[in-house]
């Protein structure tokens, strides 16, 4: 089982990224994160993860200009791969 | 670089913006009212109380009306800054505001000054609250960038815009008080130049590499245009003062940033355009169409005004036609077909995206308006707009065809943003 879903949104029109993200969701186990690609920070997103349990990290872009790294918030396994990541 | 997460509940509650944009096509629909009682005689002096009246039901009533709206959902998501309070504070701002351009169209439609009085007073609460609250969070927040950096231009714009025009209002509700009709110049110029665009061009760096899918801003504009207008246009400002003094005139210097100040929106309008034509995605919609409507308008009136100006001819009617109607409101009404069924379909979400089953059943954007609508309402307009212009040149043929014609279009739009605001209520009801 890969430990990342990658969700490239950086190409798409509103409101398609939210819509393949929260889908995206739905299939999240434990242990697994998703890398969002997005061209901008997507704070609406922000405020529906906030509220349903879920954390996140934005840091620049590898492809384009943000990655956004997104975790059930009770998931310590995901939220340490996650920040292995993000300090290499 | 790691960025730290945003506080939770950037986005306001969906009243916040729905009361402005709900309003703002009945304050249209009121000034093609007045264009109808009133008829062909509205073309033959621009100083006519009733003109005023329509004009300040257009600038204030429909496009700032909108603007305002705006700013309370776009300065948390674009620029990170949420304006506290919003429920509350969108609440009294709306209402001072409303009963101000109430109050202030009836009195220039009617020639009451005691309304103007009321108005001003209104006016000076709803504006100087709203530009306390937007300037705090605009120069607190730290996200930086031409989008966020053109609404701050944008926002000292209006106060400039405002303090000119409670200036000007003064003049009209008080005997006692000398009308500077001669500042009405510099009025206009940071209404339309200073506020207007350059609160378009700010939104147009994020939403038309967002929602059309084209490439970003070269740098430069990005960077440096928002800037470069706002000094350009202050130049002017001082020349224009200067030449309302006696015995001294900057004439040339006038022409000059006036002239300038017109090639750097014409550049920033050619190059929305060439990126619209060769955006990543193929696909049209009304948006797009009102979105190059709007931008070939700014550049024909900015044409107009560099002739005008060269050729020391009078086109103030024409111009400020394709301006405010033509630019402004072509690309706000474009801007509503994406922001309000979009918010629609994101505050479903936030209420309704993790609820078992519910997804689903969420409408899509184009269920809130369909494209259908949208284009319909476009076709209207740009026949209105057309007409309105031929009635420059002939009112007595086309002035009652483009009044009649307005008054469809923005009760159309009305139907369309009060169906929308329904279906997002019976989507709540229902579960």
């Amino acid at each position: 089982m890969d430990k990342e879903i990658v969700v490239d949104v950086h190409e798409l029109q509103p409101p398609e990224p939210m819509q393949r993200v929260l889908d995206a969701l739905d299939t999240l186990v434990d242990g697994q994160y998703l890398k969002i690609i997005h061209r901008m920070q997507p704070f609406p997103l922000y405020d529906i993860l906030s509220d349903n349990g879920f954390k996140y990290k934005a840091t620049d872009g590898e492809v384009s200009v943000f990655d956004i790294y997104v975790w059930r918030a009770k998931d310590k396994a995901a939220e340490k791969t996650i920040q292995d990541i993000i300090s290499i | 670089m790691n960025y730290n997460q945003l506080s939770i509940d950037q986005a306001p509650s969906i009243s916040a913006p729905f009361i402005f944009f709900l309003s703002a096509p009945l304050f249209a629909i009121a000034a093609a009212l007045i264009l109808i009682f009133n008829g062909p005689e509205i073309f033959q002096d621009r100083w006519l109380a009733q003109n005023l009246a329509i004009t300040h039901l257009v600038t204030l009533g429909f496009i700032t009306m909108v603007m305002i709206g705006a700013i309370f959902q776009l300065l948390p998501v674009l620029a990170g800054a949420p304006i506290p309070r919003p429920e509350l504070s969108s609440r009294v701002i709306y209402g001072f505001y409303a009963s101000g351009v109430i109050c202030l169209a009836t009195g220039f439609n009617t020639s009451h000054q005691w309304l103007i009085k009321i108005a001003l007073f209104l006016l000076a609460i709803a504006f100087l609250v709203l530009l306390i609250l937007v300037s705090i969070a605009l120069f607190k927040s730290d996200v930086s960038g031409g989008s966020a950096k053109g609404m701050r231009y944008s926002i000292t714009g209006l106060w400039i815009a405002v303090i000119l025009g409670l200036t000007l209002a003064a003049g009209h509700a008080w005997d006692s008080i000398p009308l500077l009709r001669h500042i009405t110049g510099l009025h206009i110029a940071w209404a339309g130049i200073g506020w207007i665009s350059m609160m378009i061009i700010s939104i147009a760096y994020q939403v038309i590499p967002m929602f059309q899918i084209t490439a970003n801003y070269p740098k430069i504009i990005d960077k440096h245009l928002s800037t470069g207008v706002f000094l350009i246009l202050l130049i002017w400002s001082l020349s224009y003062y200067a030449g309302t003094t006696e015995g001294f005139s900057l004439q040339w210097l006038k022409t000059l940033t006036a002239l300038t100040l017109s090639l750097l929106l014409i550049a920033f309008a050619s190059m929305t355009i060439r990126m619209q034509i060769q955006r990543k995605k193929r696909m049209a919609d009304a948006t797009l169409y009102f979105w190059l409507t709007g931008l070939i308008n700014l550049i024909i009136a900015l044409l107009l005004y560099c002739f005008a100006s060269l050729l020391n001819l009078d086109l103030d009617f024409l111009i400020g036609i394709v301006f405010f109607i033509g630019f402004a409101i072509s690309i706000i009404n474009g801007m509503l077909y994406k922001i309000v069924p979009f918010l629609v379909w994101l505050h479903l979400h936030r209420k309704l995206a993790f609820k078992a089953g519910s997804r689903s059943t969420i409408p899509t954007m184009n269920d809130v308006i369909s494209s259908r609508k949208s284009l319909l309402q476009l076709y209207l307009h740009t026949l209105a707009l057309l007409l309105t212009i031929a009635a420059v040149f002939m009112p007595e043929r086309f002035t009652y065809l483009a009044a009649i014609t307005w008054l469809i279009n923005w009760s159309l739009l009305s139907l369309h943003l009060i169906q929308s605001i329904l279906l997002y209520r019976s989507c709540l009801t229902s579960k």
